[in-house]
């Protein structure tokens, strides 16, 4: 390769990485700005973020999901991909099946796309047939020292996500409630 | 080989050699500024390797000083910055390795390394932004390839080895994170960056290819099922046979003109990689069993019969690595048998040998008797290599060798020690025995020597 052509190859890598950098950003813009908007319950629990300031490990109540108590598909392996159909519940959005492929819906359910990550529940102590499944909503990243509060809420405190999942089924985090209240939202820029 | 130390011995013999007339004047000193030149050359290395520390302390600093003011920027402010700050580093780059100086192409290099530092960062720093919690090593691998494009579109060495580190730890986490037992993927982005630095001749992107491959193929062995631990036994043997193969390629690579420059890297850390899998082959095995499954302390014929046969695909990657390695020994038989030593032979013929004893190790049925001569044999040509390792290295003054062969030594001493069907007594007994032979060799050898010397300064004096 000639040195002409150095310079020109360089700003084209450049190129390239820019636009993965930027897909990655369009990706979660686009799911933030035309996603339907769920409701989901958690329970946080906390480690500390490798790279910077602290983060919450979100588990959700659709997180684990038992065979006998959904309806859909029941033969799922460790990292196959899972599409879950959520309804409107009393008060959170709660799952009523689990499928292989995109099934066809409603305008009044949500699908949303997840990775099985383990087969088999733990279900105070006995081991019941169902799925672990991950999101890709499962980190969220707040202000050094405030990840504490959320990991350990005081008494009454009820920790809550406000979820937009798009037509394909990916999610992205829109905001952390506390007690119903929007303790910190996602905004566009 | 082109050191200070070298070139200073040089500067005080080849006067004399000159007055002497072994060398000519003219000789004389064509080498002498040879040596100079080349010393000179290596010392570019250490401007380059600073520069190197340079960027990666100024990428650290960066990323930390955002780090501590992240909180009180916006989003849009935050992505600006990310960009930012990685486009900066590459206009940096290209200006500095537009330019003619070596001072300048050194900083364009740094820079280079400090872009991809920033490119991972920013993968990182992105994902934190929207909260992306996605298959993490998808993420290094990202960073990996971002590497890649830039080895080939502008080479660079250092990018080179930081890619091939990234490489190996996409596939250290898919393979311990997420049980992909042997993570074939790793294959191809190796490939893709060895090529670059074979072509090029980049020593050190070379060295860390090999070191890639080989933390892959230890990553394999450690992971590798306890299910299928009969066919781990095999894969040792594979990984033998592989680093066999390179380290004869890297014999190879001596008489080509583009790769010659790489042949002794290449060479000893095959050697190093072929003596640490012959090690675990033959003493450690997959989790703790030696390359013949015994079942119990005694030597009977159940103890030493061979669970498992290799499976088809086992048998062809020894046949295939077991070919290759003793085609190439072949041809630099076939090579070097006019010009080289007889010790230079007996260590060819000595390795294709033990690579033979181990092609036929699979299509054996694994009775006790096959089993106990090929142990028997793989020890024992194991045990001639690292002698001849030791004669060998010592005589062409290659230390690496011979520690090489020490250290290979060494480690079986220990494992000896700790196999459990031993008694204290038959290990001490063996290992004295082994010590007593050793020396009765080194004497008889000794005198060989010495008569030969004798024969030969008759000669002269006749």
């Amino acid at each position: 390769m000639t040195k002409k052509y150095r310079i020109p190859l360089l700003a084209l890598v450049v190129l390239l990485q820019t636009a993965a950098l930027a897909g990655m950003v369009a990706i979660k813009q686009r799911t933030l700005a035309i996603g339907t908007p769920i409701l989901l319950e958690t329970a946080p629990i906390d480690p500390r973020s490798l790279f910077r300031g602290d983060y919450v490990r979100l588990n959700y109540e659709i997180s684990s999901l038992k065979y006998s108590e959904v309806g859909g598909d029941s033969d799922f392996d460790r990292h196959d991909t899972v599409f879950v159909v959520l309804q409107e519940g009393e008060k959170f959005w709660e799952p009523v099946s689990i499928h292989h492929e995109m099934p066809p819906h409603g305008d009044e359910t949500v699908v949303i796309r997840g990775k099985v990550q383990w087969t088999g529940i733990w279900d105070g102590g006995e081991e019941r047939n169902g799925i672990n499944v991950r999101y890709g909503i499962e980190s969220y990243f707040v202000p050094e020292g405030e990840g504490i509060a959320l990991e350990r809420p005081a008494v009454g405190e009820e920790i809550s996500l406000l979820v937009t999942v798009d037509p394909k089924g990916d999610a992205a985090i829109k905001a952390v409630l506390v007690n119903g209240e929007v303790r910190y939202e996602e905004k566009l820029f | 080989m082109w050191d200070r130390a070298f070139l200073n011995r040089l500067r005080k013999d080849l006067p004399d050699w000159m007055e002497k007339g072994w060398v000519s004047p003219a000789g004389g000193a064509a080498i002498l500024h040879e040596a100079e030149y080349r010393v000179a050359q290596g010392i570019h290395a250490v401007p380059l390797a600073l520069a190197a520390i340079g960027a990666l302390t100024l990428g650290a600093g960066i990323i930390l000083f955002f780090a501590a003011n992240w909180d009180a920027m916006s989003k849009l402010s935050k992505l600006v910055t990310l960009f930012g700050s990685m486009w900066l580093a590459y206009a940096v780059a290209g200006r500095g390795l537009s330019g003619s100086a070596w001072a300048s192409r050194v900083i364009g290099h740094a820079m280079l390394l400090l872009g991809v530092i920033l490119f991972g960062a920013n993968i990182q720093l992105v994902a934190q932004i929207y909260h992306i919690d996605a298959h993490y090593p998808n993420g290094v691998l990202m960073w990996a390839l971002g590497a890649l494009a830039l080895v080939w579109a502008v080479p660079s060495q250092a990018v080179a080895v930081a890619g091939l580190a990234l490489a190996s730890l996409w596939s250290g986490m898919e393979t311990m994170d997420f049980d992909r037992y042997v993570h074939w993927p790793f294959l191809i982005v190796w490939a893709l960056f060895a090529g670059p630095a074979l072509y090029r001749g980049w020593k050190w992107a070379t060295l860390a290819a090999l070191l890639a491959l080989g933390t892959w193929c230890f990553l394999v062995m450690a992971t590798w099922p306890y299910a299928a631990h009969d066919q781990g036994l095999y894969l040792l043997q594979i990984f033998t046979l592989l680093a066999a193969t390179i380290f004869f390629a890297g014999i190879a690579m001596q008489d080509m003109p583009r790769l010659s420059t790489l042949s002794v890297i290449v060479q000893r850390t095959a050697l190093a990689g072929s003596l640490f899998a012959a090690h675990f082959f033959i003493y450690v095995g997959v989790h703790g069993l030696p390359w013949y499954s015994w079942a119990s302390r005694n030597f009977d014929e159940a103890g030493w019969m061979r669970a498992e046969k290799a499976s088809g695909v086992m048998t062809a990657l020894i046949v295939l690595f077991g070919l290759a390695a003793l085609g190439l020994a072949a041809g630099r038989y076939r090579r070097v048998a006019q010009t080289h030593s007889r010790r230079d032979m007996a260590g060819i013929i000595l390795a294709g040998i033990t690579v033979a004893v181990m092609l036929a190790n699979p299509f054996l049925p694994g009775r006790y008797v096959d089993t106990v001569l090929m142990y028997v044999a793989i020890n024992g040509t194991f045990f001639a290599i690292l002698v001849w390792m030791v004669v060998d290295g010592y005589r062409s003054g290659e230390r690496f060798q011979v520690y090489s062969a020490f250290a290979a030594y060494g480690a079986c001493l220990i494992a000896v020690y700790f196999m459990g069907f031993w008694t204290l007594m038959t290990r001490s007994l063996f290992v004295m025995a082994g010590g007593a032979i050793l020396i009765a060799g080194v004497y008889f050898l000794e005198r060989q020597r010495r008569r030969a010397n004798a024969r030969l300064e008759e000669g002269a004096a006749g």
